[in-house]
């Protein structure tokens, strides 16, 4: 299972070259937030999108165009990329049914925010509100998607917070496996919105000063917005259509942790348990593994316990893995993060980059691995990408530069 | 080949256990005995201060008896909607399951399927956002993620195996099953859960109220354990629709088309419908598409009232219930989901 096109839109950038500048340089893109008033909050800043390019030509209606929500737009953004990329043409879509699998863990949340104001301010008001009720659901923003696409096939949304994105690459590589369908568009998204970032900070869970994940004195994440998408299809598919390829998708794991809901296994047993599962499948060892895309929050009980999940994973040979966290340069991206994690491992496998994570001034013990800080060239054949999400859900992908 | 998908998942499992949490009680039996019977449940009119819309519920029974697994500790500060996703889904896996699947002899995946998720704790939390953000509760924010009561029964059942969460229409509880039984056929797991519950608020009551006035706003849960070993009650999915996704191409009337032509079934003599919903352009789709069904029908929502995304639970519930009264050997549960898909099962004696 090979993968074909990916887009990608986060604040460092919109598409595929802009990410892959930043990330190479370990830039970071958090900017004070426009999208509400987060004057009350204890942050006011986060990885907000500035879209500053068009949007691209769709098949959507007028009536859908003026409708679009952010969540959606940035799904736009980056599924035409990756089907762009794919050169997958308009009646290969026309002709078979192109299965969708999404991650989001808050999808149109400001949408619902909204509804919820007008519902409080004006109780008797009516008018207008079927509008959010519709856009407020996340199928809805796949169905964006889907006609955004000209596609007609099943459309899946996982929310497993904020492992949701992985997720959705991991089912859509399983079905493409099994035989059950021969490729999907695949990935995860979220938007900022004033209710999530709150509850973030009523955990105190948001960095004060930087993100600094893997960092001695960390403080806590910063929130961030985008997509992540990549087209999924059977290797020999691809070759026939002379199709660019990737990346090769060789493994998936997927495991739940059940020591809290909001905190992991001190020890990291549910984070190894899907770095096993993946690895597993994938048919490589870890001393083959050359570079881990962490999923690092920077919250101090989140970093350890990957950490400790990794030595564990490593055994002796930690020291040779090259770790990092992206979530330093454009935040947390929720349900989004798992699949533009792994769209940033495309990049760096594609580009002979790691990406840094170059907030970071005393690294944490836990860091037995190579904790890459600076800019570093390299030409990796194999990575991994974990995300963990609230309610302890795990997962691990394994990807391996194309044959 | 093409790409569609492949059916030889549905040999790998039945279903063997089921359950659901409903206005007509805590028990799959009182689902189906109130249906049986054609008398809705008593509603009742709710209206908030400040001239809002009067909107007509039905309300989940008090429980008769708290059972012991209740007192897990995850569950003391949970939200309604994980209460009742827990109930339903220990009595579709029955106590001898549970406890084998607690000492870690028998391993099973979890799939949960809702579409408002967590209402009445996500409007509290930002409620007290707005109010005074450095008062927001910390304690009410974990609870309002989607997966939240997905977690808290894997946290109960003790069981580290996949867990998904789909938010998806009222369709979604059917598109779960298939999901399941793939991962039975692939190897992952002994067996799965399949849940999907709902909780009322004002919010969500107020929002099904747009789309139609006299709508009834209900909640409660439904499930269904999947098992790859067959018992003697085992109900086997015989065929399974494609989930027909609503798009510019595709109108809800067109997909429940597609739905219906791929479930021909001429031993089937039970159509459990999705008939009763608000919003008249998807029940108009759904009643036309099937309006030349000569044999008997159970409509759950005309009872309950709009279960959102237990809808579809809630049907295949009662198909499981009709099949195990030895009524009907074959039944057809179709579902025209509320603004997403069309999907549809044939369900027979196993």
């Amino acid at each position: 299972m090979v993968i074909t096109g990916a887009g990608i839109i986060t604040s460092m950038g919109i598409g595929w070259q802009e990410n892959a500048d930043g990330f190479k340089q370990g830039r970071l893109a958090l900017r004070d937030i426009t999208l509400f008033n987060a004057s009350r909050q204890r942050v006011q800043r986060a990885g907000e999108v500035v879209f500053d390019k068009p949007l691209p030509p769709v098949k959507l209606t007028a009536r859908q165009l003026q409708r679009l929500d952010r969540a959606s737009r940035l799904l736009i953004y980056a599924g035409h990329e990756a089907v762009s990329a794919a050169k997958l043409d308009d009646q290969a879509i026309e002709e078979e049914p192109l299965p969708i699998w999404l991650g989001t863990s808050a999808g149109a949340m400001a949408i619902g925010e909204d509804y919820y104001q007008k519902k409080v301010g004006s109780p008797a008001e009516q008018r207008g509100l079927i509008k959010n009720v519709i856009l407020y659901q996340p199928h809805t923003q796949a169905r964006f998607l889907a006609d955004a696409l000209g596609s007609h096939g099943p459309v899946s949304i996982i929310t497993n917070a904020c492992a949701s994105g992985a997720n959705a690459i991991g089912e859509a590589f399983h079905s493409i496996k099994k035989g059950r369908t021969r490729r999907a568009l695949a990935g995860g998204y979220d938007a900022l919105a004033l209710m999530v970032f709150a509850g973030f900070d009523a955990l105190q869970a948001l960095s004060t000063t930087l993100p600094r994940p893997f960092d001695a004195n960390r403080d806590g994440l910063a929130l961030g917005e985008g997509a992540g998408l990549v087209m999924l299809e059977r290797y020999e598919d691809a070759v026939a259509r002379g199709a660019p390829i990737l990346a090769e998708v060789c493994g998936y794991g997927a495991s739940t942790d059940l020591h809290h809901l909001t905190q992991p296994h001190p020890q990291g047993d549910a984070a190894l348990r899907s770095m096993n599962a993946a690895c597993a499948e994938a048919g490589v060892t870890a001393a083959e593994v050359q570079y881990i895309n962490s999923h690092g929050t920077g919250t101090p009980l989140n970093d350890v316990a990957e950490g400790m999940a990794i030595q564990r994973w490593a055994g002796k040979g930690v020291a040779n893995v090259m770790v990092s966290s992206t979530k330093a340069s454009v935040g947390h991206l929720l349900g989004g993060a798992g699949a533009v994690e792994a769209v940033i491992c495309l990049l760096a496998m594609n580009g002979n980059f790691v990406p840094p994570t170059t907030t970071i001034q005393t690294l944490d013990p836990v860091c037995t691995f190579d904790l890459v800080q600076k800019p570093r060239e390299a030409e990796l054949n194999c990575v991994l990408t974990n995300s963990f999400g609230f309610g302890g859900a795990n997962a691990t992908l394994v990807l391996k530069k194309a044959r | 080949m093409s790409n569609t998908q492949a059916m030889s998942h549905l040999s790998a499992a039945s279903i063997v256990g089921w359950g659901a949490v409903s206005p007509t009680g805590w028990s799959a039996a009182s689902l189906y005995e109130r249906t049986l019977s054609g008398v809705p449940v008593e509603t009742k009119a709710a209206k908030r201060d400040g001239g809002a819309p009067a909107v007509t519920i039905s309300e989940v029974p008090l429980m008769p008896q708290m059972p012991a697994w209740m007192k897990f500790p995850r569950l003391r500060r949970t939200t309604t909607v994980a209460k009742y996703a827990l109930h339903a889904a220990i009595e579709a896996l029955g106590m001898e399951r549970f406890e084998a699947v607690q000492k870690g002899e028998l391993k099973i995946g979890v799939i949960f399927c809702t579409m408002n998720g967590c209402v009445q704790f996500s409007r509290r939390f930002f409620a007290e956002v707005l109010s005074d953000p450095s008062l927001a509760s910390p304690i009410f924010f974990p609870e309002t993620v989607y997966n939240a009561p997905s977690s808290h029964l894997s946290a109960l059942l003790s069981s580290t195996e996949a867990n998904y969460t789909l938010v998806g229409d009222s369709s979604q509880f059917i598109a779960g099953i298939d999901l399941a039984m793939q991962w039975i056929e692939d190897g992952l797991m002994e067996g799965c859960l399949v849940v999907s519950a709902e909780e009322r608020d004002w919010l969500s009551d107020e929002a099904l109220h747009l789309f139609g006035r006299s709508a009834v706003a209900a909640e409660g849960a439904a499930a269904v354990y999947l098992s790859p070993t067959p018992t003697a009650e085992a109900v086997r999915v015989t065929k399974m629709s494609q989930a027909w996704t609503y798009g510019n191409t595709l109108t809800p009337r067109e997909a429940t088309t597609k739905m219906k032509d791929e479930l021909k079934d001429e031993a089937a003599d039970l159509l459990c419908d999705g008939l009763g919903k608000a919003a008249p352009a998807i029940e108009n789709a759904e009643e036309s598409v099937w309006q030349g069904w000569q044999a008997k029908r159970l409509s759950v929502r005309k009872i309950v009232g709009e279960g959102f995304g237990i809808s579809s639970g809630w049907q295949t519930v009662l198909a499981c219930e009709a099949i195990r009264s030895g009524d009907h050997q074959s039944v057809i549960v179709a579902s025209t989901g509320l603004s997403q898909q069309a999907a549809g099962m044939v369900l027979s004696k196993g």
